[in-house]
């Protein structure tokens, strides 16, 4: 479903305005891995690892310096920062139903699919539809996103920190949400967390990624009971018990 | 204990809708006192009470914020000036939003300790350099754009800039969301640190039951505008009273979990 071949992204940076001090960010330094139809893959990694640059190129927002991706079907993405990825002026109609307005639907099939797409992330107050992205708390506009991408039902999904401003019990919700979903669709994921114990309950495969590398890649069961990566260990050893 | 910032009785509606009903939440010096809870419960905007930030469409019902014998909620537009980012500063939870994005993130924090520290140039560097360490970020990160930076390095800008200016009080929101276990660990202990040397108060929001017991001191849980719960962190956590704080207890993930699915109703 998913084939990523030894892809790399470097940022050049000049340090102030006058030097030629350049600085090479590899964000991104060869990267390798597949996913099956219908699985997830989880990815995780310290802040600044490079996974949403990954993630960046995976969904072609972002063109890689070298090595390719191919995928079979349609992807979309659920941004780390939902507010940016929300555009300002439109309604949250339009935003969840954009997909579907593209696709030529009527509107009556569409008001009632956003509406469906809402409820099932846990927004149905009535005046929902109308509002605009700021007039939203944060894990509500993050909600948002996720309803924006179920709603066309792509083949594949690219899910960025999708829960990380959610309380648990909605949090529990939208994971039980997107593995029925995939379940029912055979839909594909790669999924994002920083939190560990998320990854471990949504995923098949488990990679570990540090300063732009996947340093670890193995099934959830194998990454959890023996850890081979020093860096993995140490990950691990670090999830809260709370 | 030393009260810092006091809210009191504070309703807010946006139109019909009251989004905070009657919150009493209080701040105290070499405290951290944390807000948990449900999704669009009114954690932010009671934050943002504090600084006087709600947005103009929220109606303020009824309620103070008191704040060295003034209402926040009150005082003029150009008083609040001074008092925000110097005497009370915020991480906001959304903070690549927050930061402007043409300007590199290092001259945002430098721009907040000369408006409100009048600090000297060579001061300024070593100030820049420590802030830099707090937040465990390279120097050379401070000479990117927002944009340039990822997420959890946005995060980490934010907590800097906020700390910069040696605040009374320090309002965190969602501060952590996008950090790794070790890097927030870290970072968290250190401003812990620096609150025991500076006796300021913390106001914590967070929905990460582990940070709670890293960070708070007292515990509010709030859901849809209401405080259900309140008490001292270990009585919360071990020992808690309310259905709802009980219910986020048994969502919290836990690792070797058998269950394929959540215990929760559709
Ligand atoms: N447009 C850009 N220009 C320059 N550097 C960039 C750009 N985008 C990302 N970077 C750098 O690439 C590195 C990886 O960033 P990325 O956003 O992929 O990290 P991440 O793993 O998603 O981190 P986090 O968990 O904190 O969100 C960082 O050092 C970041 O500063
Ligand atoms: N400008 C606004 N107009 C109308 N409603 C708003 C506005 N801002 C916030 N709200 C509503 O007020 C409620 C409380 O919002 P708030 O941002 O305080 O929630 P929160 O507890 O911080 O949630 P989260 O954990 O998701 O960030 C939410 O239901 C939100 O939809
Ligand atoms: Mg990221
Ligand atoms: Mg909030």
């Amino acid at each position: 479903m998913v084939e990523v071949d030894s892809i790399k992204k470097y940022f050049v940076k000049r340090n102030g305005f006058f030097t030629r001090d350049e600085k090479v960010v590899k964000a991104v330094d060869g990267v390798s891995f597949s996913i099956k139809k219908g699985e997830t893959f989880g990815l995780a990694g310290g802040s600044g690892c490079g996974k949403s640059t990954l993630a960046k190129l995976i969904t072609g927002i972002l063109k890689p310096d070298e090595g390719t991706v191919s995928l079979n079907g349609a992807v979309d993405i659920v941004f780390q920062d939902p507010f940016g990825s929300l555009n300002p002026r439109m309604t949250i109609q339009e935003i969840v139903g954009e997909a579907l307005y593209i696709r030529g639907k009527d509107k009556e099939e569409i008001e009632k699919r956003v509406r469906d797409s809402l409820r099932m992330v846990k927004l149905s107050d009535s005046n929902t539809l109308t509002k605009y992205p700021h007039q939203f708390s944060g894990g509500e506009r993050q909600r948002i996103a996720i309803a924006r991408a179920l709603i066309h039902r792509p083949e594949f999904i690219v899910l960025d920190e999708p829960v990380s401003s959610l309380d648990v019990s909605i949090q529990a919700g939208i994971l039980n949400l997107l593995k029925d979903l995939q379940q029912e669709h055979s839909i594909t994921y790669l999924f994002i967390s920083h939190d560990l114990r998320v990854v471990e309950f949504m995923s098949d495969v488990v990679g570990i990624m540090k300063e732009g590398s996947l340093v670890e890649v193995a099934s959830a069961k194998d990454i959890y009971n023996s850890p081979k990566h020093e860096y993995t260990r140490h990950l691990i050893a670090s999830i809260p018990t709370i | 204990m030393d009260k810092l910032l006091e809210i009191k009785d504070l309703t807010v509606n946006f139109g019909e809708k009251c989004v905070i009903d009657n919150v009493n939440v209080s701040i105290f010096a070499g405290r951290v006192t944390a807000l948990v809870g449900e999704s669009g419960s009114g954690k932010t905007l009671t934050a943002l009470a504090s600084l006087n930030l709600l947005p103009e469409a929220a109606l303020i019902k009824k309620g103070e914020v008191l704040f060295r014998g003034q209402d926040m909620l009150k005082i003029s537009e150009t008083e609040i000036r001074k008092i925000r980012g110097k005497d009370i500063s915020m991480v906001f939870q959304e903070p690549f939003t927050a930061l402007n994005p043409v300007m590199r993130v290092r001259d945002q924090i430098k721009e907040m300790l000369v408006i409100h520290k009048n600090i000297k140039k060579d001061e300024l560097d070593l100030r820049l350099k420590e802030l830099f360490s707090i937040v465990k970020l390279s120097e050379d990160t401070g000479f990117r754009y927002p944009h340039e930076l990822s997420g959890g390095m946005c995060q980490r800008v934010m907590i800097a800039m906020a700390l910069s200016c040696n605040p009374d009080i320090l309002i965190m929101d969602e501060p952590t969301t996008a950090l790794d276990v070790p890097v927030q660990k870290e970072i968290l202990d250190l401003v812990r640190q620096i609150q025991e040397e500076n006796n300021f108060g913390i106001l914590f929001i967070t929905h990460d039951f582990s940070v709670v017991n890293l960070m708070a001191d007292d515990v509010h849980v709030m859901k849809e505008g209401i405080i259900v719960e309140s008490g001292e962190k270990q009585d919360v956590l071990s020992a808690p009273k309310h259905e709802y704080t009980r219910h986020l207890i048994d969502c919290i993930p836990r690792l070797g979990d058998e269950r394929k699915r959540f215990p929760i109703q559709d």
